[in-house]
């Protein structure tokens, strides 16, 4: 059929998925530890740490384009699925925390911002895991 | 849809898994196939009939061409 095969996407998106999240984790860790040792970060150090610690994210973001692409047709509903769920209650949840915010009904700041990318992936995953597809890809 | 895919690879002895490296996806496409959960492509079915050495319509059950048949 002209692509890869099942195993031969899987293996690609593995490769590279794992080095990333672990990179992703490091970064989160270092960064913050980064900044609290030193007295006064300058405005551009914070940025190019914010920016370093989310770029293997958009990286992971590619690679889940490409498994979705290369995959075969049925991991393939499977993962668009699980990605359409794991961003309806991301963006549910972010919205029903911003008007709760914009109403004053619980305090700015009451739920960090950067807690909606775990949220996408924790529903993503467990609506894979849920659904029956765990053992797909990770 | 229904099919005949079960009965066609326990008659080979091939493993859902088996078949599954042979069409190139993965053994959860087979499963969802055979369990009727998932109709595959055309190129997919295609691929199942030459891996069998079967027509198409010997694998897969169309049931509206069974009830139409029936009322004529």
């Amino acid at each position: 059929m002209g692509q890869l095969t099942f195993k031969e996407a899987n293996r690609r998106y593995k490769s590279l998925f794992f080095p990333m999240i672990g990179i992703y984790s490091a970064a989160c860790i270092g960064g913050a530890l980064l900044l609290r040792h030193l007295s006064e970060p300058t405005i551009w150090l914070k940025n190019v740490i914010a920016v370093f610690t989310i770029a293997p994210i958009f990286i992971v973001f590619w690679l889940i384009w490409r498994y979705v692409q290369e995959t075969d047709e049925y991991t393939r509903l499977r993962q668009l699925q699980a990605l359409a769920i794991g961003g309806m209650i991301t963006a549910a949840t972010a919205g029903t925390v911003g008007f709760l915010e914009l109403y004053e009904a619980i305090p700015e700041d009451f739920v960090p911002s950067f807690l909606f990318l775990p949220l996408f992936f924790l529903s993503y995953g467990l609506s894979k895991w849920i659904r029956g597809d765990g053992g797909d890809c990770a | 849809m229904e099919n005949k895919l079960r009965v066609l690879r326990a008659e080979r002895k091939w493993s859902q898994a088996y078949l599954a490296e042979q069409l190139g996806v993965s053994r959860q496409s087979v499963n969802a196939i055979e369990t009727g959960k998932y109709d595959p492509s055309l190129p997919l079915a295609f691929a199942l009939a030459r891996l069998f050495e079967r027509p198409i319509e010997d694998i897969f059950i169309d049931e509206h061409a069974s009830t139409s048949q029936a009322a004529e």
